[in-house]
């Protein structure tokens, strides 16, 4: 029987420990914090991240950053158009045995990492983001019929640029799905600006020192996942996801208008996860409703499809989702 | 849904205050009903405190039972202090916990949480649901009983007893009165102001002519009289009380007849 005093200390770590890879993250990231609590959010919850924003806004050094913060192996994927899907899960080689013989060896691809880069996911062709499907999703690769696991703890953070779409593939809805939170990176205030060129063009040159291994996040995520929710509190979260459905009897208006297709269970698993994670950090060990709208545009807005009207109109998921969260607590 | 010991003694101070607010809100109710009630018995002429009384018992067991009936479920009292105080869903979440670890920290947190707060922040006495539809209710039925107060019979109403008074003659003497169409004789017996004697309270006697004395004369209209302000004060109580036997004269008038009655039995005992 675990002691409250026990889950009390726990939840102090827990805290303490993301507040200390925050600030490690900081040593090298400039402002955005929102989005780096979000980001770290997603992967103690065990989740993918997708990371959408223009160029020079540095999605790739937070991806690094995050991966220096935390004593885990790291591994970065360029995609580009001519990326095959041996290049990210790795390939059956022939080798030479040591009596002469030759057999193959499956020699793993950069996917077996705890933290995978994959940088401008969206110039990648389909078939080699598929590639990333399974292993987003079961955490193992099978190549030539052969499975390989790949060890946990096991996230992937993909950037994707909205501004270039000429040589570039959209992410499939399958592929979306898989990712548990969709962050977009503003363009950093004129403080923040000033606190980046200070940094960068500086002598001096700051690494975050990595303190938590993969024991400690580890028990992080099982904690995480101990937090109770209560039987209300589920039932918003379920109701969010079903008033993104354009057919369904909670959705509103304008989802019915712009909407073309909803969020699947998956975004329900991400809404609760996040609820969770965030409820910690807020020095609660139940979820409230409070944690589950804190969470709700980051897992809902690559979810919620819109229709062709929608784009005519500039009509975006972010207002669609603000939409459903307005209906369902008005409700 | 079984609900830890110490988390329902928690909860019982904040359920016992919800049913005192909604007694009163519905005792509140039930009064303002019953005041209603009573003003409309008086209007009309029933007038009894036993009634009343028996109202207002019915008025405090009815909102008893009311409240009892309306008592809320653990869950739904926890959402109300989960909101008022508010406490982010707790009291909510450790309802829903079994078990330990995590889930005894929640109910841990939600008692020390109801224990700071007092109940009556949760629960405040405040006005009735609806309470614009009883004020409004009420103001419709002062406004409908006006002319119920206008119109209410006066034989509802306890009457003088007219037999008993006598329209005193010029000598001084009472007066009798004949049957229908009969002349005036000396009479002893005090001379009824009805026509015909007591008349039951309601009934309407046909009035007649019969000269009664040299000052007074009966007639179909009531009652004419020569002479000083007497009996011009006897005339009108006459006049009065024929309309009162036959039931037209209307709440209001009551009143002035009656003191014309009590002013005639005043002069009949005065020593001539």
């Amino acid at each position: 029987m675990t002691s409250p005093e026990t889950v009390e200390a726990r939840a102090a770590a827990f805290r303490a420990t993301f507040q200390h890879v925050t600030e490690q993250v900081r040593v090298a990231f400039v402002g955005h914090h929102a989005l780096v609590e979000q980001a770290l959010i997603a992967f103690f919850c065990g989740g993918h991240t997708l990371i959408e924003g223009a160029p020079g806004l540095g999605k790739t050094l937070l991806v690094r950053t995050i991966a220096q913060s935390l004593r885990l192996s790291y591994s970065r994927v360029q995609c580009t158009p001519d990326l095959l899907p041996g290049d990210v899960t790795g390939t059956n080689i022939l080798t030479d045995g040591p009596q002469g013989t030759r057999s193959f060896s499956f020699h793993k691809g950069p996917i077996f990492a705890n933290v995978v880069l994959a940088d401008e996911i969206n110039r990648a062709t389909p078939r080699t983001q598929s590639a990333f499907l399974e292993a987003m999703q079961e955490h193992q690769v099978t190549v030539f019929g052969t499975s390989h696991e790949i060890a946990a703890p096991f996230a992937v953070f993909a950037t994707e640029n909205p501004i270039e779409m000429e040589g570039t593939y959209p992410l499939p809805e399958a592929q979306l799905d898989r990712f548990f939170f969709k962050l977009l990176m503003p363009s950093p205030t004129t403080d923040e600006l000033a606190e980046i060129i200070a940094r960068t063009t500086g002598t001096t040159a700051v690494q975050p020192a990595p303190q938590v291994d993969a024991s400690t996040v580890a028990s992080m995520m099982a904690l995480i996942r101990e937090v109770p929710v209560a039987d209300d509190v589920l039932r918003l979260a379920l109701r969010l996801v079903r008033a993104t459905h354009p057919d369904a009897d909670e959705a509103p208006l304008r989802i019915r208008q712009y909407g073309r297709y909803g969020a699947s269970p998956r975004a329900a698993q991400a809404l609760i996860l996040g609820a969770k994670a965030h409820a910690l950090l807020k020095q609660r060990y139940h979820v409230a409703k409070d944690d589950i709208r804190a969470v709700a545009p980051a897992a809902l807005r690559h979810r919620v499809l819109v229709n062709f009207q929608a784009e005519m109109e500039h009509v975006t998921a972010d207002s669609l989702v603000a939409d459903v969260l307005a209906s369902v607590e008005a409700h | 849904m079984a609900i830890d010991a110490a988390l329902r003694a928690a909860l019982r101070p904040f359920e016992r205050r919800a049913l005192t607010v909604a007694f009163v809100t519905a005792l509140s109710v039930s009064l303002l009903v019953v005041a209603l009630i009573s003003e409309l018995g008086w209007l009309v002429g029933v007038r009894n405190g036993l009634a009343l009384v028996a109202l207002i018992a019915v008025a405090v067991v009815g909102s008893g039972i009311f409240a009892v009936s309306r008592r809320p479920a653990p869950l739904t009292l926890a959402r109300v202090i989960d909101e008022r105080a508010h406490l982010s869903d707790l009291v909510v979440s450790a309802i829903g916990c079994e078990g330990d670890g995590m889930a005894a920290a929640v109910r841990r947190s939600a008692i020390a949480a109801l224990r700071q707060e007092p109940a009556a922040a949760a629960f405040p006495h405040g006005m009735p649901r609806h309470w614009r539809r009883w004020v409004l209710a009420a103001a419709v039925v002062q406004v409908a009983a006006v002319p119920l107060a206008v119109r209410a019979p006066a034989t509802r109403a306890p009457q003088p007893d007219l037999s008993s008074l006598t329209l005193p003659t010029a000598n001084g003497q009472a007066n009798s009165t004949a049957k229908t169409g009969q002349p005036e004789t000396p009479a002893s017996s005090p001379t009824p102001l009805t026509s015909n004697g007591p008349s039951a309270p309601g009934s309407i006697e046909p009035p007649r002519a019969t000269s009664l004395s040299g000052k007074l004369t009966q007639t179909n209209d009531g009652v004419s009289i020569n002479g000083n302000a007497i009996d011009r004060l006897r005339l009108a109580a006459a006049n009065a009380g024929v309309e009162m036997a036959a039931g037209r004269v209307p709440l209001a008038r009551r009143a002035i007849v009656e003191r014309y009655f009590a002013a005639i039995q005043t002069e009949r005992k005065r020593p001539r």
